[in-house]
């Protein structure tokens, strides 16, 4: 997080899937590399984080193929090592393009805490995509086997999700604000 | 993360890759589990160590859990759990085995004695049925029996060493299969999910974690069934002063994995072997009451509280599914039907789930408001 966009980089217009939490270092060649650079696991020692890596799942996807849909059920996160993954929002009347997110970012975190979660979007891969994905099974298997691992993972997640909240709260906060000054300016007019 | 790119409306649709590609990768993935299933199952010599460890794995998993809790490593747990356990199998062995010995030696002397008395009694029951009826010229009930019990007594001739020998290498090959199990399962399983295809990938998961966790539970929660029913039996009998009490109750237990008519076969040894024992005939309602009770507190407290709740299936099916195992595989089938069941439950219910319920959303999704911000442009 060191020089990752600020909280409030207010221009941006996707905050809900900005990624706030990127890391710039490059060259993460081993899955325990990779995963030590993620701000979920970046709060683990080496030896959890070689024990984690038992955990993780490593998936390459060819370019314009599927990770998830929207709709279906959410098993957990996804953390991209190589390539860009495209987010998108279909609706009956068209298909939004969300984001594009590229390595070290990660998606698809609140599986991992949302009991019934369904994918409010469609994850697609852009290139050929290496990801590493971590699921709730597992995360609860931690919990049972690891408790100080898991709570370091569910502590960061926690912060990741409030994170994201608190700029869901301001972002709302100051759409109310421009359309009151809207309806404001509308009765001047 | 190359650049965060405008939010746009597009038509792009997602390519999908070929399903051709991805049924040979599924291919080759049932191809190498099956091919290793068939080289511990099929294979004589690893198939009885492979199916104890298999059962000794699961019943194990939580204790390794609990180890590791304590801040252990995953080897070193396992590896403490082995070693504990060995020793107190060796230190068991030698402390009941005079007791055990005692029992054993009785019962190899009075066996062939039962065994003529309750021939005698077969007799005894066709000539008097010959004499109601010349229906019943035909029945050779004893001749079957005693041909049977022949053919019996020469198997264990000719193939006791060969059974002692199968013993031995099964009490030296399950530890290091166990081992193995609890030590590299995760690696293990997660080298075999490599082969999986991406699109299928997330449903193999929750497909296989469910099943193994359902397996892992049923069992263990049979074998504490069986537990609790073969120390009820065992202070039963040693209540009602019935010899054998530690074989009948072991026996007692262990036929007790079997659903549903492991309980009736686990009493026929008890009541056969009282009820031809001219010293203890007196004991048979004892015994049976013995038997009755014991297997009454299982079906009513034990098997509630440990084993219904794991089978989310209604009786009648678990009924017919012990019925189909009995068919076609015998004791194995039945002692395995109701998690084969359960796992086809589960496969079942994933299918209709990738099938028909994708997209019922409870909650209305959150990401109409990114759409919101671009449809009310502003500058503040």
């Amino acid at each position: 997080m060191k020089d990752g966009p600020t909280l409030m980089s207010a221009s941006h217009p996707h905050f809900l899937w900005k990624d706030l939490f990127r890391r710039r270092d490059r060259g993460a060649s081993t899955l325990i590399q990779v995963l030590s650079q993620n701000i979920l696991f970046q709060t683990m020692t080496k030896r959890e984080l070689k024990y984690l890596a038992n955990f993780v799942y490593e998936r390459v996807y060819q370019p314009g193929e599927e990770i998830f849909g929207q709709g279906e059920r959410g098993l957990g996160m996804y953390l991209i090592v190589r390539g860009r993954v495209s987010i998108k929002n279909q609706s009956p009347q068209s298909e939004v393009l969300v984001t594009l997110l590229g390595e070290s970012s990660f998606f698809g975190e609140l599986a991992l805490v949302d009991p019934e979660h369904l994918r409010t979007a469609t994850a697609t891969a852009v290139d050929r995509c290496e990801l590493v994905g971590f699921f709730k099974p597992d995360l609860l298997d931690i919990l049972q086997r690891k408790p100080s691992m898991g709570v370091k993972i569910l502590f960061q997640l926690s912060h990741v999700l409030g994170k994201r909240l608190l700029e869901t709260t301001e972002r709302m906060t100051l759409l109310t604000r421009a359309r009151n000054l809207g309806k404001i300016h509308e009765d001047a007019v | 993360m190359k650049t965060p790119s405008e939010p746009s409306q597009t038509k792009e649709k997602t390519k999908s890759v070929p399903w051709g590609r991805d049924l040979i990768k599924l291919g080759f993935a049932a191809g190498a589990l099956i091919g290793m299933m068939s080289l511990f199952f099929l294979t004589p010599t690893l198939a009885t160590p492979t199916i104890a460890a298999f059962f000794m794995a699961m019943m194990l998993t939580p204790l390794v859990a609990q180890l590791e809790r304590a801040g252990l490593s995953r080897t070193a747990s396992v590896s403490t759990i082995l070693t504990t356990l060995a020793a107190i199998a060796g230190i068991g062995a030698y402390t009941s085995y005079a007791l055990f010995a005692e029992e054993l030696a009785s019962f190899k002397v009075n066996a062939p004695q039962y065994f003529a008395q309750a021939l005698e009694m077969v007799r005894g029951f066709e000539a008097s049925l010959r004499e109601r009826s010349d229906l019943f010229n035909d029945i050779a009930l004893s001749e079957k029996l005693e041909a049977w019990i022949e053919e019996t007594r020469k198997w264990f001739v000719l193939n006791g060493a060969t059974l002692v020998g199968n013993l031995a290498t099964t009490v030296l090959i399950a530890p290091l299969i166990v081992f193995f199990l609890l030590n590299d399962g995760k690696s293990f399983r997660k080298v075999l999910f490599q082969l999986i295809p991406n699109r299928v990938f997330e449903s193999v998961y929750i497909i296989v974690h469910r099943i193994g966790a359902g397996i892992s539970d049923y069992i263990r929660a049979k074998l504490i069934e069986a537990l609790f029913v073969g120390f009820l039996t065992f202070a039963g009998l040693l209540l009602v002063g019935a010899p054998y009490a530690i074989v009948l109750a072991i026996i007692a237990g262990v036929t007790n994995i079997v659903p549903y008519v492991g309980p009736v076969i686990g009493a026929i040894p008890a009541i056969v072997l009282i009820g031809f024992d001219p010293q203890s005939s007196s004991l048979l309602l004892p015994v049976m009451i013995v038997f009755l009770v014991a297997n009454l507190i299982d079906f009513v407290l034990i098997f509630p509280v440990f084993v219904a709740k794991l089978v989310d299936l209604h009786p009648i099916f678990l009924l017919a599914a012990v019925a189909i195992g009995q068919e076609y595989y015998g004791l194995i089938g039945m002692l395995i039907s109701i998690p084969v069941a359960s796992a086809l439950k589960v496969i079942f219910q994933e299918l209709y789930h990738a099938l028909y319920a994708r997209g019922v959303r409870k909650t209305p999704s959150p990401l109409p408001v990114a759409q919101v911000v671009r449809r009310q442009p502003f500058s503040l």
